[in-house]
């Protein structure tokens, strides 16, 4: 056996773990190897002096210290077991956070569930006093972000990206080549076809698309127009465009008022649709029974006392049923506007049916009535089913203002 | 405690039971053993009592998965060796370590001469330090074998390596601390 092997040995053999034959082999080396022999001293010193060191006593009452905690541990463990060990169910850790996560998801889902549910909501007083704002795309977009959390999940195409807006602006042109109104602002919050086939599904009745062909032609403003204006454009018509005569808009009109007042038993279905009708949904302003656009006096001539007197005009006939009182409020806020900022207001008013004709009378104290379409926008069963009309009136500025105006058919 | 008799096996069966009292047998039992390993691994009194008390805490909390595969003292001392060298990095790491020296080797030493005894205590000293600057496998397994005197077999299993492992190692350790040791030798030999 050389030193080597001898080195490689010498803690067994230390330790007397070595075979009686091998061990004698290394003894009978070391005897003879001074170096071999130093390196086994060193190595038994080594382990004399680690073997040597004195065994420390734990500390006075350690072990009272340890059961104590012990105890406080026991304690805590017979809550859980006594939840769990009766039932001698064991439940690994692995499981039980399977289980949390499920649950969890769950929720979660339900909440958006129920979150897209609430997207749909009734606003009916909002829509009309705003919508001098949402004319402007940036603005649309930026309230469309912020109040409907997930739009890539709404069937609303009002939210469609700008390169589908793009893609709309041609169709919109082509159609202002052929009978653009100049001035005309484009409807603003009329939803697609998309969007009526999904509150179809809410209402008892269909929704029909208005397709006139005054909607479809943009105004050459196009980038005033709003993304709901232009997918109408891109979006095919439900309905062959409507003639644009007076005398029809007029047989119609009349028509509607001589509609039968027992069909305002319906006023379950009625009044629910109504309020769909009345408001936005998800920002979107449903589709108007008339289009009306008004040319205001000259500010001069225009005072204010002739808003004072078509309010109290119509207050002294029916306005609970004809104009309502914030509707009053809000078309004198229009025409304010309109005459002070100068630009084209849109606004959207609900009258009984029967009072559409005083009102118009009443709208024409205040300025001349430029274009209204020769059919209802709407004749489906929604609008028949109800007695109240949803007009949209767009208010143009007194010629002064410097408002290019509607033309006339 | 009534029952100092009955095995680790059994009193481990009874803890399992929820008899939280047989805990405190297998406490007593054993105290000594993890103190003193934890203490010749964290070279602090103090810091291990601390973690020795943790030690059996933790071995309470989990003893429903101890199955008696091993014995339950090399099961106990994995578990001390896992927490002394959790301490031992947090320590490193706040340097905070220092070499201990709290008298307790000199009583226990029992000599008589005081200077003497003050080279003893000095030699314990550079053992400790020695002992502490080994890499910490090298620690454990000579704290095990040349401290504790744990058979080779039972080191391995704490250690989770086979027996020709543990020879090896305990070589490679003896070595390393050979030459940590190696200037005191003449004075430890002048002392003893």
């Amino acid at each position: 056996m050389n030193c080597q092997e001898v080195q490689k040995y010498l803690s067994e053999f230390l330790d007397g773990n070595l075979e009686v034959e091998r061990s004698q082999r290394v003894s009978d080396h070391l005897a003879a190897c001074a170096p071999c022999s130093e390196e086994m001293a060193s190595l038994a010193e080594c382990q004399r002096l680690v073997s040597g060191l004195p065994k420390v006593e734990p500390p006075v009452g350690f072990s009272n210290r340890v059961m104590a905690h012990v105890r406080e541990a026991a304690r805590k463990q017979s809550l859980w077991g006594r939840l769990f060990l009766p039932l001698r169910i064991k439940i690994p850790v692995q499981a039980t956070a399977v289980v949390l996560i499920a649950v969890l998801a769950a929720f979660i889902y339900q909440k958006e569930l129920r979150q897209r549910e609430s997207v749909i909501t009734v606003e009916p007083e909002k829509s009309p006093g705003r919508e001098d704002k949402r004319d402007e795309l940036t603005a649309e977009q930026a309230r469309a972000g912020e109040s409907i959390p997930d739009v890539t999940n709404l069937p609303i195409k009002e939210f469609k990206d700008s390169a589908q807006l793009q893609e709309a602006q041609p169709l919109a042109k082509s159609g202002n080549q052929n009978k653009g109104i100049p001035g005309r602002q484009p409807t603003p919050t009329t939803p697609s076809e998309d969007q009526v086939g999904s509150l179809a599904t809410l209402a008892p009745a269909p929704l029909q698309e208005k397709s006139s062909a005054t909607n479809e032609a943009a105004s050459p403003s196009l980038e005033q127009s709003s993304p709901a204006a232009e997918t109408r454009a891109e979006a095919p018509p439900l309905q062959p465009p409507r003639p644009e005569k007076d005398n029809v808009s007029k047989d119609v009109a009349l028509e509607r008022e001589s509609l039968s007042y027992a069909e305002t038993r319906e006023k379950s279905v009625a009044s629910s649709l109504d309020a769909l009708r009345s408001g936005a949904v998800a920002g979107v302003a449903l589709p108007s029974d008339h289009d009306l656009a008004i040319r205001l006096k000259d500010p001069a001539r225009d005072d204010k006392a002739t808003a004072d007197r078509l309010e109290t005009d119509f207050a002294q006939s029916e306005r609970p049923s004809s104009l309502p009182e914030n509707e009053s409020k809000n078309l004198d806020r229009a025409r304010q506007q309109a005459i002070q900022t100068g630009q084209v207001q849109t606004i959207w008013i609900t009258i009984a049916r029967n009072q559409y004709e005083l009102f118009k009378k009443g709208l024409a104290e205040l300025g001349s009535i430029e274009m209204e379409p020769s059919t209802p926008a709407k004749t489906d069963a929604l609008s028949k089913s109800s007695d109240q009309l949803r007009i949209k009136i767009m208010i143009f500025p007194p010629p002064a203002s410097g408002s290019p105006g509607p033309s006339h058919p | 405690m009534h029952a100092e008799g009955i095995g680790d096996a059994e009193c481990v069966r009874r803890v399992q039971q929820g008899d939280t009292d047989s805990f405190e047998i297998l406490v007593r039992r054993h105290q000594r053993a993890i103190f003193n390993l934890v203490y010749r691994l964290l070279g602090d009194y103090d810091e291990a009592a601390e973690v020795a008390q943790e030690v059996f805490l933790s071995a309470y909390k989990s003893i429903g998965q101890f199955r008696g595969g091993a014995n339950f003292s090399t099961w106990l001392y994995r578990i001390g060796l896992n927490h002394a060298s959790t301490r031992r990095k947090s320590l490193n790491n706040a340097q905070q370590r220092h070499v201990p020296f709290d008298g307790t080797e000199v009583i226990a030493d029992g000599a008589v001469d005081p200077a003497r005894s003050f080279e003893h205590k000095e030699i314990q000293q550079r053992v400790q330090q020695a002992l502490n600057s080994l890499d910490p496998d090298d620690a454990r397994i000579i704290v095990l074998r040349d401290l504790q005197d744990v058979p080779y077999e039972n080191v391995g299993e704490v250690l989770d390596i086979p027996v020709g492992t543990v020879k090896s190692r305990l070589h490679r350790a003896r070595q390393a601390l050979k030459a940590n040791l190696a200037p005191y030798f003449r004075s430890s030999r002048k002392a003893s």
